[in-house]
């Protein structure tokens, strides 16, 4: 059936091309002298070009050195065109004369003024909607407001710079990703990514979760946006159901449309620009110099009730007659600093744009390469684009894109350098000593250490292990080479010429990456057998995805007072991966990195892996727009759309959806009030679902266990059948106005809307482990998101020589949890451990709320472990021979039963029982912030100079700091930051004495001195100085002179300053979503402050 | 021609809407879906081996940590685990990741899958017998009923689940059954595996690692010795020993006379050295031994879980040396002959600070390598039976009335005991040097146990023995004792009363003797109840 359909539809494609051969006529020839009016002199090489009524062309030909041509025409009623460089195009029409001669008029002398008035369009990836027309809710950015930021992608640039759209990034590595929201979290484990369009096809930045790419993850699969930014002509999000219908499921989340820049008719224009930039690293957490450290681990021991064994930890003895031991764990190392840098930028783009009346092109490279702040770390990417426009008649056109991009990016094989850099332990030689005290050049990478060996890390996250990070940044790699091309092919026809038009588009997305990585042995120090010696893994995976869009476009002229626009659309999506991976380890030296070479490939996740996986969604939509008399629009669209991943009961999802907008300014009695010129109330509501992430989930599987029993392979069913996923449904409902008043000097956009998501998708739900299985994905819940936006852009200044805008954007986004299954554990039970906090989600409450206990400092002496009672009198009981005893403070009496030391850190009773446990849990805060936005200036003169800054804020957000809950435990081996120096040492009699920032006593693996607290707990409230760019463009007079049309320079430094009182690295954290893991920061590095030049310069 | 264009398009979008439900109908590449398997007797045989391939993957791990972090015969070692060293102190809390039953459970899940679907395939396949059918349901049966004896001994009441997951229409919060309910059940389940399972295999590597009629006689026997069942426990041991499948292995002892000024007080036995290194490699590091009933295998393409945990360089685990090395193993009776000692201890069950018989390659050779991690994990051996059967017989005798039957038990029960004894070369201190005649059935029980914890050191029966030494008979007499003496030797020395204090708490049916139920368990099944101690 399936071929049969595709025969079809090659029919109908070819009938299609067919309709516009027009048969034909009589044949004759005409012939003639072309001159150039002024001289009189022939013209050689004009072009002769012979058009039908549609402006297709028929035939062509060229005069010769005389000036003479001779055509052979289809027959009297059509075209001649006569066209030179230079000279005004003329047209005749061919009569039954054969003879046509021409004289061209110069060119020059022909320019006048021209004065355009064009009202703005925004496209919604379908059909160009003047924007006062848009009855959704749009923000808009035009690339030229950024001009001058150096970033690698346009989501960096874009960050607080329109409503609701609140971007973050995921981290200060080079060509790490950004997570972008559009008004908040829609859902709770299904990805919340905006889908991003780019000249009107979807793009892919996600992969299925199922699909197996061992380690790799989905940011190096597809950089976001991987697009080189000066391509970019403007960015448009679709904010609402009404927007986001058009795009169905996977615009759920909100769109990014992004139009690319495209050639015009002109001539060639060639222009050049260049972005370089110097980062500094941030300021690093201060952390405990060798000596400081080691009397701190001589403390923890001490205080756990065991003395520190120099037999067992001969690195902590200081004994200068072991010479090695003395070398080599006698320092003072600053792990941070050998492992940071300062990072360049540099970024090249050139491009050539132009094109005739038949044809235009643009053609771009880019070059962009950036070297991190952390030895081992840099991306290069190599961008090249072609975007190609025919007008084969007035009827027909043709444009294709071709985008190839390759990616280079350098990581480090640990994920986790700089938390290792930080835990480190800092009497450590980066260096190994000899026995006689002499530096070498060898890492010291001993086997084991105190703080643990290598096993101890995480093979799928490649964190958590002990190694030298130094030479795990030289010797170890991730590297990863990605190829990425996109042609992409259109169609237009009008079939009924301005009333009906047919669009057919091809998008094809190839990807392919490739992985290398290499563990050293000279980072970890394992010894030879071990699997984790000289480790290689070689990873290919590959991405096909061929899109098509199928639509008739009907446009009728109704006179003066409708307006209506039609939409049906037929589209498929089919994508396909596979990769293939082989590791290998045991190589026989850290040079052989390759594993084909002969090495062991049989241990645990050793060998050959492959996987492969598919997906199809197909959609059909159905959209009708109508004006009326200019004030009153409305807009319903229908969609239908199928997912492969669905049991074929469940398979199809409708999404209805429908706005209105009523132009009141339109209205007669506004017509008087001249100062407003535009005021709109817009409404809209819609549905649109939200598909689940992974393939195949409605079958019950079965797989085979990775090794064998008795020489058999075993088969076991890996996962129940998930018959009853559906859709995840988000509706919703906005109402927004816009004002423009005072000439443009005021343009205000606000919108108001609430979203309800129903069947909630999550992933990973926990079910009883008696089924044999852990979790399972399901629908299980209702949530709600609302909100507010509100964006203001006013010109307080505007004269001749002097232009001021300001721009404000303000956002505020609520969630709140609506309904759940009972499969979710709402509140989940809390624990008697360090480091975790309890989450709930409770109907009725925000997602991201976290419990813990009150931290009320450190218990200073003995006594004031007693426990008290309410009165805050000590309580006492009495043992069997009568006598009086005190109570103390337990930890989680009788499981756990930890007593209370002096110096331990104290929690508040809140219940007075004298123990510590889930009775005194109390709310803390949550991640979500109460308003973000962002503003700032643009100061132009005379359009030469312009200062642009820009701020952006979040208020009114908690955050729990991690990073020092794990810097300043004092728990294990691992380093401290300095703040640890404070530490409680000895008992205060009288408490008074006392230093106010007194931390609790180190305990070496005992004690709950670190039990998820306030103590953690921040305000993540922040005002960030993001940019300021000065730019000048010089006088094109004075550029003409030496040979160039424009040239322009500018200047800018980025995260300038941040005002927080957030003591973390970087309160700008990844909100994530989920059950467990709200906002806390684990984050160890801060963002670089970067200077950058640059300048474009255009022939 | 515009027209006809306009009705094409509308066909094909006709014809698609109509076929697209078959397009969007895929089907995973790289693996088999419920309905594509289940077809032949070959793919029900590759299920079974499932069922046992999981055994690896996580369940061996728990059978070591449940039996032995509470009992006396570990201690933190380099790189403690804070989850491990609070159980080795009886600070257990709800969210200890050591009382995550989930890999057992997946165990379970197998079975009940092979039970629910093999019966279907005789359907299809016709080549299937009855008779093959029927031996793969005793190998799926007598499997589960192993994992469920586990989970009572650990938790007491745990939900019984016989129905294989398939779908998420099922209801999977399932609510606890009492533990004596489940032991009954498998009882029932045993006896019919017992009939069905093969009496061998055509290999002794299946002998040793699939399940025959002996593995499931032997699981019952051990869940008779803890239901009390003893009559019940010594006719399958009987049956078992009878068998004459399974044997110690010889070693060689030569006597040696201890003399004082001339004359002989005392004898002592020296064993073969070269014999008792044939016994702990057989044992192992090849295994399959003559004296292995049921041995989980592992290979170096999948290492058992004791490089990390028990491996000299990075151990989370060691033996403690001051419980093992001189109370469990006491040491030569006689300087003169420091040979004189038991082949179990030193060199065997622990070498330079580590649990040997995991790490070892000889009693007396190198260390594994990390990937040589292949030490078989034995469930059942011969001596088990053997030790079973004395303590069957040891608590027949007890019940007894008549004092000949007493001593006809008794000393049924020191043979059994002594076979061990001698093969092993145990050390004869006066606690065992039993008369017959004249025996004190206490001073045998805890003969019995002390020569359990030798036999079995390391191999995750020590907790389990001694608990159910402690609630023998409804904690009858001062049985709590044998707990309190192990809580002294296992938890540091400012932990002891308080775990004391636990285990003499006798509320909720002596919850502190049992594990607390995961918390993640509890917060994903709303019908399981905490155990009440833990649910304070």
């Amino acid at each position: 059936m399936r071929k049969y359909s595709n025969k079809i539809f090659m029919l109908v494609f070819i009938s299609l091309l067919g309709t516009v051969s027009i048969m034909a006529q009589t044949k004759m020839i005409i012939r003639g002298k072309i001159t150039a009016e002024a001289d009189k002199q022939p013209l050689i090489g004009v072009s002769v070009v012979e058009y039908d009524k549609t402006n297709r062309i028929l035939n062509g030909t060229v005069s010769d050195i005389d000036g003479n041509y001779t055509l052979k025409v289809t027959g009297v009623g059509t075209t001649v065109t006569f066209s030179y460089i230079g000279y005004i195009k003329t047209t005749k029409v061919v009569t039954s004369n054969p003879v046509i001669n021409v004289a061209l008029q110069d060119a020059a002398h022909t320019i006048k003024d021209v004065t355009v008035t064009a009202k703005k369009q925004v496209s919604n990836g379908f059909a160009n909607i003047n924007e006062r027309d848009l009855t959704y809710a749009v923000s808009k950015i035009d690339t030229k407001d950024l001009e001058g930021l150096q970033v690698a992608s346009i989501d960096e640039a874009l960050q607080g710079r329109m409503a609701g759209v609140d971007i973050v990034a995921n981290g200060g590595e080079p060509g790490a990703g950004m997570s972008i929201r559009i008004r908040g979290t829609t859902s709770i484990n299904n990805g919340s990514n905006p889908l991003i369009v780019v000249d009107g096809i979807p793009f892919d930045t996600s992969i299925g979760s199922d699909f197996d790419f061992a380690t790799a993850n989905e940011e190096n699969y597809a950089q976001l946006l991987n697009i080189s930014p000066a391509d970019i002509q403007e960015i448009t999000v679709l904010k609402d159901a009404a927007a986001t219908a058009l795009y169905g499921n996977k615009g759920a989340n909100g769109v990014l449309l992004i139009k690319t820049k495209r050639g015009g008719v002109s001539k060639p224009i060639v222009s050049y620009t260049f972005k370089g930039s110097l980062d500094t690293p941030a300021k690093p957490v201060s952390t405990l110099s060798g000596d400081d450290y080691q009397t701190l681990i001589w403390d923890e021991f001490q205080n756990a009730g065991n003395q520190l064994s120099t037999i067992t930890y001969p690195q902590f003895a200081n004994d200068p007659n072991n010479a090695y031991y003395y070398y080599n764990y006698k320092q003072n190392t600053d792990w941070y600093s050998a492992l940071t840098r300062n990072g360049t930028t540099q970024d090249h783009s050139i491009s050539i744009s132009g094109g005739g009346e038949k044809a235009q092109y643009r053609t771009s490279l880019g070059y962009y390469n950036q070297q991190g702040t952390v030895i081992g770390q840099s991306y290069t990417r190599l961008t090249s684009s072609l975007n190609l426009d025919y007008n084969v008649s007035d009827n027909l056109k043709f444009q294709v894109n071709l985008a190839y991009t390759h990616g280079d990016q350098d990581k480090n094989y640990a994920t986790d350098l700089l938390n290792s850099a930080y835990t480190k332990m800092p009497n450590m030689s980066i260096y190994e000593y000899n026995t006689d005290g002499v530096m070498t050049s060898n890492y010291l990478s001993p086997a084991t250490t105190p703080q643990g060996s290598f096993l101890s890390f995480d093979n799928s996250k490649l964190t958590g292990g002990i190694y030298n990070p130094v030479a795990m940044a030289n010797a170890g790699y991730w590297k990863v080479k990605s190829e990425r091309i996109m042609p992409k092919f259109n169609i237009q026809y009008w079939v009924i010429p301005s009333i009906l038009k047919y669009q057919g588009d091809l998008a094809f997305d190839i990807n392919t990456s490739k992985e290398n990585k290499f563990l050293p042995q000279i980072a970890t120090g394992r010894l030879w057998p071990e699997v984790n010696v000289n480790r290689s893994n070689d990873l290919s995976s590959d991405a096909f995805i061929v899109q098509t869009f199928n639509k008739l476009i009907y446009t009728p002229k109704l006179g003066e007072k409708h307006d209506i626009m039609g939409l049906l659309q037929y589209s498929t999506y089919d994508a396909r991966y596979s990769s293939f991976q082989s590791s290998s380890a045991l190589s026989a030296s850290t040079y052989l990195q390759d594993p084909s070479i002969a090495a062991q490939t049989v241990g645990t996740n050793l060998g050959l892996n492959s996987g492969a996986s598919e997906a199809r969604t197909l959609s059909m939509l159905g959209m009708l727009q109508y004006k009326f008399l200019d004030r009153y629009i409305v807009n319903g669209t229908l969609r239908r759309d199928g997912d492969s991943k669905y049991s074929a009961d469940h398979r199809f999802g409708f999404f209805p959806s429908a706005s209105a907008r009523w132009r009141v300014s339109g209205e007669n009695f506004m017509k008087k009030v001249k100062s407003i010129s535009e005021l709109s109330l817009r409404a809209s509501t819609g549905v649109s679902g939200n598909p689940v992430d992974k393939n195949y989930l409605y079958f019950n599987n079965y797989g085979t266990y990775p090794f064998t029993y008795l020489g058999q392979q075993g088969v076991y069913s890996t996962g129940v059948q998930l018959s009853n996923l559906r859709w995840e449904r988000v509706t919703d409902m906005n109402l927004g106005a816009n004002l423009i008043m005072l000439d443009n000097r005021i343009n205000i956009d606000f919108n108001w809307y609430k979203k309800r998501t129903h069947d909630l998708y999550f992933k990973d739900v926990k079910i009883p482990t008696s089924s044999g299985f852990s979790t399972i994905n399901a629908n299980v819940g209702t949530m709600d998101n609302n909100g507010w936006e509100l964006s203001i852009n006013t010109q307080p200044i505007k004269s001749k020589n002097w232009q001021v805008d300001f721009n404000f954007t303000f956002a505020r986004s609520e969630n709140m949890v609506v309904d759940l299954s009972d499969m979710i554990p709402q509140l989940s039970t809390p624990t008697a451990t360090n480091g975790t906090y309890l989450s709930k989600l409770q109907i009725g409450n925000p997602l991201g709320s976290f419990y813990g206990y009150k931290y009320s400092g450190v218990y200073l002496n003995t006594e004031q472990t007693i426990a008290k009672d309410k009165n805050g009198k000590a309580i006492y009981t009495y043992d069997s021979n009568g006598n009086k005893q005190a109570v103390y403070m337990k930890f989680w009496y009788p499981s756990v039963g930890y007593q209370f030391k002096a110096g331990d850190a104290k929690y508040e009773d809140i219940n007075h029982d004298g123990n510590i446990n889930a009775q005194d849990i109390v709310y803390l805060g949550s991640v979500n912030p109460l308003l973000t936005g962002g503003f700032g200036p643009t100061i132009r003169w005379k359009n030469r100079l312009t200062l642009t800054a820009y701020f952006y804020f979040r208020y009114g957000n908690k955050v729990i700091n991690y990073t020092r809950m794990e810097m300043e435990s004092m728990y294990s081996f691992s380093n401290q930051a300095t703040s640890v120096l404070k530490r409680w040492r000895h008992e205060y009699a009288d408490a008074s004495t006392a230093p106010t920032d007194l931390l609790p006593r180190a305990l070496y693996q005992s004690g709950y001195n670190w039990a998820g607290s306030d103590r953690y707990v921040e305000d993540g409230s922040f005002l960030r100085f993001k940019s300021i760019t000065l730019s000048y463009s010089f006088d094109k007079k004075l550029v003409k002179k030496v040979g160039l049309s424009d040239l322009k320079v500018w200047g800018t430094v980025q995260n300038i300053y941040i005002w927080t009182n957030y003591t973390g690295m970087d309160p700008e954290v990844t909100v994530r979503a989920g059950l467990t893991d709200v906002g806390m920061d684990k984050s160890k590095s801060g963002r670089p402050v970067d200077y950058q030049l640059g300048f474009t310069v255009s022939f | 021609m515009k027209k006809y264009s306009i009705i094409l398009f509308s066909v094909i979008v006709a014809t698609l809407l109509s076929s697209c439900s078959d397009w969007l109908n895929l089907k995973p590449e790289d693996g088999v879906t419920v309905d594509e398997f289940w077809q032949t007797k070959e793919q029900v045989n590759s299920a079974v081996i499932g069922c046992y391939a999981s055994l690896l993957n996580g369940p061996v791990e728990k059978m070591f940590l449940w039996g032995e972090l509470r009992a006396d015969m570990v201690e933190n070692g380099i790189f403690p685990i804070n989850n491990y060293s609070e159980v080795i102190d009886g600070e257990i809390s709800a969210s200890n990741s050591v009382v995550n039953w989930a890999s057992i459970y997946t165990t379970i899940n197998n079975c009940n899958t092979l039970l629910k679907y093999a019966p279907t395939v005789q359907a299809i396949d016709g080549t299937f017998t009855n008779k093959q059918l029927k031996q793969y349901e005793a190998e799926a049966l007598t499997l589960r009923a192993m994992m469920y004896f586990y989970l009572v001994r650990s938790f007491k009441d745990v939900p019984l689940v016989l129905e294989a997951s398939v779908s998420d229409n099922q209801k999977f919060s399932i609510p606890k059954t009492d533990g004596s309910v489940i032991l009954d059940t498998l009882v029932h389940d045993l006896k019919i595996a017992s009939a069905n399972a093969p009496i061998a295999y055509s290999s002794n590597a299946e002998n040793k690692s699939r399940i025959t009629s002996w593995t499931a006689k032997t699981l019952l026997a051990d869940i008779y010795l803890w239901q009390e069942k003893y009559a019940e426990c010594n006719a399958l041991c009987n049956e078992v020993i009878g068998s004459g499948k399974f044997s110690l292995i010889p070693v060689e002892r030569k006597k040696y006379y201890i003399l004082d000024s001339g004359t002989a007080v005392d004898s002592v036995y020296v064993a073969n050295e070269s014999d008792a290194d044939n016994m702990f490699v057989k044992s192992y590091v090849t295994g399959s031994s003559i004296e292995s009933i049921f041995e989980i295998p592992f290979t170096t393409l999948k290492n058992n879980p004791f490089y990390s945990m028990l491996g000299p360089n990075i151990n989370t685990l060691k033996p403690k040396l001051d419980i093992v090395d001189g109370l469990i193993f006491p040491g030569a009776l006689y300087s003169v002959q420091s040979d004189a000692t038991d082949i179990r201890g030193s060199g065997c069950s622990y070498r330079v600070g580590v649990a040997w018989k995991y790490v070892g390659t000889s009693r007396t050779g190198a260390v594994r390598a990390s990937s040589e991690y292949t030490t078989p994990w034995i469930v059942y051996k011969y001596s088990d039976i053997l030790l079973m059967n004395a303590e069957a017989l040891n608590q027949l005798g007890k019940m007894s009335n008549d004092s000949a039957t007493i001593q006809d038990y008794y000393s049924k029960s020191i043979e059994n005991l002594n076979k061990v004894r001698n093969a092993r070369n145990a050390v004869n201190t006066s606690d065992y040097k039993y008369i017959i005649g004249n025996v004190d059935g206490k001073v045998l029980e805890q003969g019995i146990l002390d020569e359990r914890a030798r036999e079995f050191a390391y191999e995750g029966k020590r907790w389990y023995d001694v608990l159910r030494y402690a609630k023998r008979g409804e904690y009858a007499g001062n049985n709590l004792q044998y707990l309190l003496t192990l809580a002294v030797n296992s938890a540091s020395p400012q932990k002891q009363e308080n775990l004391k204090t636990n285990y003499r708490d006798s509320r909720f049916g002596h919850g502190s003797h049992y594990w607390p139920i995961y918390i993640s368990e509890l917060e994903a099944n709303k019908q399981l109840i905490q155990n009440g101690f833990y649910a304070q």
